[in-house]
């Protein structure tokens, strides 16, 4: 039964993935089918560490054999002493328990210290793997997955596998060698007493099961859930002042209660199955006791054993068992471990953005660009780009224009490899896209988005994102064909001003002007301008364009602009509505044409001298 | 802790029972040793059969109680320690919904995220514990001792003399533990706020090629993380073998001593083995206790972290002096408002004016000179340093913000939609009504929604289809009139429309006159189209007047003009 609800646990996340857009690329990926699996990931990332937890293993081991021979130490002494015999033999042996005792210790903070460290490297390896796996993936996961929950995972989800990880290794570890030796010393003393603390194995190692079964269930929900959660609280922070202009409080709330309700059903669930686990071993102990105090004193008083016997066994059967209820609760909460590193691994196994090819790496790119009979759609039977063709020359300045949602955007995650094309072909410098290197591409195309990004820290931190080898001198001169340094001089810390999360001490067209440096700075070859410059004032605008007319020179640039008047100057304009080219041409050509672009230009005039007039 | 309390009252009940089977449960298990001790003294040294086995029988009775206790307080305590945790992110999450802009800047976004969840579980973790394992050991640990003084006095000071060592232990990881713990919890909060930035600012890291770049950077907060982390954990990892010595030492101490004591007939044999049993029992609750200090300190971080989000001001609905239509109908008016962000320089500085109902004002000022610091204030997502606004004849303040938002329609310079469908997002708590959202959906140019795959309920967002920049600046104007708004705020909402978007989109807006309306533009196409323009040029008002008025008076304004109307010819 349990598999069948991981399994739907499972389909359903599958379902959620075709979901997204790029859902026939994700089918065929690898996902960890079962505990075991996920097991031996595990391991894997520990193996730089192997030969520290190798050591940990053999002071475990030396401190367990010590551990089990302290109990059998005092048998003799209680049994010397009930002879009546108190000769120096017996303050040997009380000298041996001593430097016994204080060896465990010493190596018991020994291999503590040595696990902490490994353990640390170990989720700092997938930590940092997690990371860079991130940085391999195609623009298509990030637009289609919650930023929260994949923040979860390097949180909550790998914190859960830290904890278990420290806090279990030794623990297993001990436990298991406690239980063989420990074991092997009963059978010594007395092969009946044994077998009565035997009796608790199948108890221990049944319900142990039986709830470990039910919690990895839980445990991935409740860490599913986490995730959700944390998506809403990203969501809610980003749109705070629309909730709240909106009074939208109370709706947000509502949905909110009921992620974490299922959060905390889930949670308790798994807390309920948890705990249950270890009073009922803590009682089978204790049954185990009674067994040993039962039969242990049949056995005294038929004359088969010595007081002292049944005095160290039950100490061992204590050590026997308490290791037993050890590794019964380490297995329940490396499930929460588990259930926290498939989510890390699902992230892992996702399909990574092929960087392949390396036609042109060495050169320098001349800013040919070819879209031969292009198709795309971001989800499938609905076409944002139709059969597109354009041939673009070196240095040619290139506007696209169009109504909203005519797929100008598209086009440049298309130039750009964010996204890739279902049919037809884009070249770049006469070669096939799919064969240039994705890093040398973007190392040669530079964009300013649509949406504005800075990073916290300084403003001069974010210019200088574009080359991170300027000096100060390039950062201003950017910031000035940017447009940018004047306001930015006024800042009372100037370039130094630290911007805060998402730069809200700065204006939106502002945070533009500092994008446009951005890119200034990088000095690419293609040039890519989408709505660079809509939050900015028209007179600044006007001064910027200049500027950037001339950078613009050398270098084949793409412009996307709602004001006509910033690129009446292009050599190719790129008329497009519905995914399709409508016209193309010179602005001079385009109105000679009397089309769309006739029509468009004819409205914003009118706008203009309606003020005029 | 002080917020706490009302939690504690809460489950009082529920929590009391709990700790109550909770000393079932621990009175059970101190027993098994003083039982084995009495099976082998009065049971087998003195071949008492039928004395082993009634007190076997006793430890299995006694062994079935404490399992039934502990299925009770398990059920408690999960009980309470699960629904605090709900209680709590659900007040936390409130608190979230209520904060001002500046707040949210303050905790971070990331630390926002860590709180709600990673610091809620650390809580939970911990109220889970105090009701099992954690109040259990000290009880164990009086337990014991009150046992060793019926075995006999001497071993009194035996046992006594390995407690100062257990003190000072758990003394100094609580002063010198805390600091290192809480420093793991800022490191992971830089943690998640690099990754939160990094997830939003994906597109320009790949544009830029900055992969490795942010790699290195990320390694570098991953270091910290893992260095701090490792040093805190090694610097616990040494007391529980100190723990672990004082009580072995104690037994050895005892075997010395007890040698002469056993000679001399005054213990038992029996009684040693009980001693053993129950310094074991010690050990075992003292060294559960070195690890319940260290959640309790991990607790303590995490608490003051929600602590710092719950006890922020934030407003709170009160009854009186709400804004009604009527004194919408009066108009709202702005007097000598002030605003600055942090130390920077005042983004609003001394600004008057007033907007008469049913009038439109379009603002128009360069990049920067603080159109939307304006509309936020007005709007109450930012509260002003100084300065009233008022509307009719009722002060705007925190308390009575929700009433005069109710009136309110606001579509923001960004374009933030939620994870949802696009219904949803238009609807965004208003009643479903076919007509009107079709309606609303035209008014904003918004038909693009009937030729999506799924229409209306196809989803947005993340996971959702991709939808351009404009056609999200149309859903949240359409957004905004479906709330049928007496007071309508566009901050810059048209820049990612085409001209002949826009001009349908204004034209619409334009029909409907019953409404006080602010519009943002960069165009003085855009703004011209209002009863009257305000000019702000570095927080201050440069005019307030008509457009032909303006172009006579104001200096700032034929800036604007002349750039404009330059950039055409």
């Amino acid at each position: 039964m349990t598999k069948d609800v991981y399994k739907k646990e499972m389909s359903k996340e599958n379902g959620q993935q075709s979901f997204g857009r790029m859902s026939a690329r994700f089918e065929n990926r690898v996902k960890p089918k079962n505990i075991k699996e996920t097991i031996t990931r595990l391991l894997k990332f520990s193996k730089q560490e192997i030969y520290r937890l190798m050591l940990v293993l053999a002071i475990v081991l030396v401190t367990s054999i010590l551990t089990l021979s302290a109990p059998r130490i005092i048998g003799f002494i209680v049994d010397q002493m009930n002879e009546g015999d108190f000769s120096s033999s017996l303050l040997n042996k009380i000298g041996i328990l001593f430097v016994i005792y204080a060896l465990i210790s010493l190596l018991t903070w020994m291999s503590e210290v040595l696990v902490v460290s490994a353990s640390q490297k170990i989720i700092h390896h997938m930590r940092n793997t997690l990371f860079k796996k991130l940085s391999k993936l195609p623009i298509a996961y990030f637009d289609s997955h919650s930023h929260g929950d994949i923040v979860s995972r390097f949180t909550n989800d790998i914190d859960n596998v830290s904890t278990v990880m420290s806090e279990s290794t030794t623990g297993l570890m001990r436990s298991v060698v406690t239980v063989a030796g420990s074991l092997s010393i009963m059978l010594y003393m007395n092969i009946y007493l044994t077998l009565g603390v035997l009796m608790s194995v199948p108890f221990i190692y049944g319900l142990s099961k039986l709830i470990a079964k039910r919690t990895i269930q839980f445990y991935k929900m409740q860490q599913k859930y986490t995730g959700m959660i944390n998506g809403k609280v990203e969501e809610t922070v980003y749109g705070l002042s629309v909730i709240q202009t909106f009074n939208q409080e109370e709706q947000f709330l509502k949905n909110f209660e009921e992620a974490n309700e299922n959060l905390y059903e889930q949670g308790r669930k798994a807390q309920l199955w948890t705990g249950l686990l270890m009073p009922v071993l803590n009682v089978i102990n204790n049954l185990t006791f009674g067994v040993i105090g039962l039969l242990g004193g049949y056995l005294v008083i038929k004359g088969h054993v010595t007081v002292g016997v049944v005095s160290s066994f039950i100490a061992y059967s204590r050590q026997f068992v308490r290791p037993l209820n050890e590794m019964a609760s380490i297995y329940n909460s490396l499930m929460s471990a588990i259930a926290g590193s498939q989510r890390v691994f699902q992230v892992l196994d996702e399909i990574e953005e092929p960087i392949h090819g390396d036609a042109l790496k060495d050169n320098i790119i001349s800013g040919k660009i070819h879209l031969n009979h292009v198709h795309f759609s971001y989800i499938e039977g609905k076409e944002v780009i139709r059969d597109l063709n354009v041939k673009v020359e070196p240095g040619m300045k290139v506007a696209i224009v169009g109504p909203t949602g005519a797929g100008k955007t598209t086009v440049v995650n298309l130039i750009t490899r964010f996204y890739a094309p279902q049919k037809g072909q884009i070249f770049i410098d006469d070669h096939l896209i799919e064969h240039i290197d994705r890093h040398w591409l973007r190392q040669n195309i530079g964009f300013v988005l649509q949406d504005t990004y800075l990073f916290s820290g300084t403003i001069y931190d974010n210019i200088l994102y574009g080359d991170l080898e300027a000096s100060m001198d390039d950062i201003v001169s950017a910031s000035k064909i940017a447009g940018a340094h004047d306001f930015i001089a006024k800042l009372p810390h100037q370039y130094h001003t630290k911007l805060s999360y998402g730069g809200m001490n700065l204006s939106q067209g502002e945070r533009q002007l500092i994008t446009i440096a951005r890119a200034i700075l990088m000095d690419p070859k293609v040039l890519i301008l989408d709505e660079a410059t809509s939050s900015v004032d028209i007179k600044t605008e006007k001064v910027i364009s200049k500027s950037l007319l001339e950078l613009m020179a050398n270098r084949t640039s793409f412009i996307i602009a709602h004001r006509l008047s910033t690129i009446v100057s292009a050599d190719l304009i790129l008329v497009m509505n519905e995914g399709q080219l409508i016209e193309s041409g010179t602005h001079e050509s385009l109105m000679e044409e009397k089309g769309f672009y006739y029509e468009m230009y004819q409205i914003q005039t009118q706008n203009q001298s309606q003020i005029a007039g | 802790m002080r917020i706490y309390k009302r939690y504690l009252k809460k489950y009082k009940g529920m929590f009391s029972l709990a700790i109550l089977f909770l000393i079932f449960e621990a009175t059970a298990d101190l027993m098994q040793p003083l039982l084995i001790s009495k099976i082998i003294d009065d049971g087998v040294k003195l071949k008492d059969m039928n004395m082993v086995s009634y007190m076997g029988l006793m430890m299995f009775g006694v062994a079935l109680l404490g399992l039934l206790s502990a299925l009770v307080r398990n059920y408690l305590s999960t009980h309470v320690s699960f629904n605090f945790a709900k209680d709590l992110r659900k007040e936390l999450y409130e608190k979230l919904l209520s904060m001002n802009l500046t707040q949210v800047e303050e905790i971070e976004r990331g630390s926002m995220i860590n709180r709600l969840t990673f610091d809620v579980r650390q809580m939970q973790l911990f109220v889970n514990g105090t009701m099992r394992i954690f109040l259990k050991a000290p009880f164990l640990a009086v337990g014991s001792f009150i046992m060793v003084m019926t075995l006999d006095r001497k071993f009194f000071w035996i046992y006594l003399s390995s407690l100062p060592v257990m003190v000072i232990v758990i003394l100094i990881n609580m002063k010198y533990g805390y600091p290192k713990l809480a420093k793991i919890q800022v490191k992971l909060d830089h943690l998640n706020k690099k990754t939160i930035e990094y997830l939003n600012g994906i597109r320009v890291v790949k544009a830029f090629n900055r992969s490795e770049y942010e790699n290195d950077n990320f390694e570098k907060v991953s270091d910290d993380l893992k260095n701090v982390s490792t040093h805190a954990m090694q610097f616990m990892a040494i007391f529980n073998p100190i723990i672990l010595l004082a009580a072995n030492m104690a037994i050895v101490i005892l075997l010395y001593l007890g040698r002469d004591w056993v000679a001399a007939q005054e213990i038992s044999v029996g009684q040693i083995v009980a001693f053993i049993n129950y310094m074991t029992q010690l050990m075992f609750a003292t060294s559960v206790m070195s690890r319940v200090f260290s959640m309790y300190i991990r607790a303590k971080t995490s608490s003051t972290r929600i602590e710092e989000v719950l006890l922020m001001t934030t407003r709170e609905e009160s009854n009186d002096a709400l804004i009604t239509e009527e004194d919408l109908k009066q108009g709202v008016v702005v007097k000598d408002l002030c605003y600055r962000y942090g130390q920077g320089e005042l983004a609003i500085n001394h600004m008057s004016f007033a907007l008469k109902p049913n009038e439109s004002i379009g603002i128009i000022g360069t990049t920067g000179s603080g159109k939307t610091t304006l509309i936020n204030l007005l709007m109450g997502i930012l509260v002003p340093n100084s300065g009233e606004i008022w509307v009719g004849s009722k002060k705007l303040s925190p308390n009575n913000m929700k009433s005069f938002r109710k009136y309110m329609g606001y579509v923001p310079q960004e374009k933030i939609l939620f994870s949802n469908t696009v219904k949803e997002n238009v609807l965004f708590g208003q009643i479903n009504d076919e007509d009107h959202l079709k309606n609303v959906l035209k008014l904003a140019s918004a038909e693009f929604v009937f030729d999506m795959v799924d229409k209306q309920e196809s989803w947005i967002g993340k996971g959702g289809v991709n939808i351009s920049g404009g056609q999200k600046q149309r859903l949240s104007l359409a957004r905004a009139l479906m709330r049928e708004p007496k007071f309508l705020i566009l901050d810059d909402s048209t820049s990612a429309l085409d001209a002949v978007t826009e001009k349908n989109v204004l034209d619409n807006l334009m029909l409907g006159q019953n409404r006080s309306m602010i519009v943002i533009g960069q165009k003085i196409s855009t703004v011209q189209r209002m009863d009257k323009i305000l000019v702000i040029q570095n927080g201050k008002i440069e005019g307030l007047d008509t457009h032909d008025n303006l172009l006579r008076s104001c200096v700032a304004y034929q800036e604007i003009y002349a750039a404009q109307m330059g950039v055409i010819q």
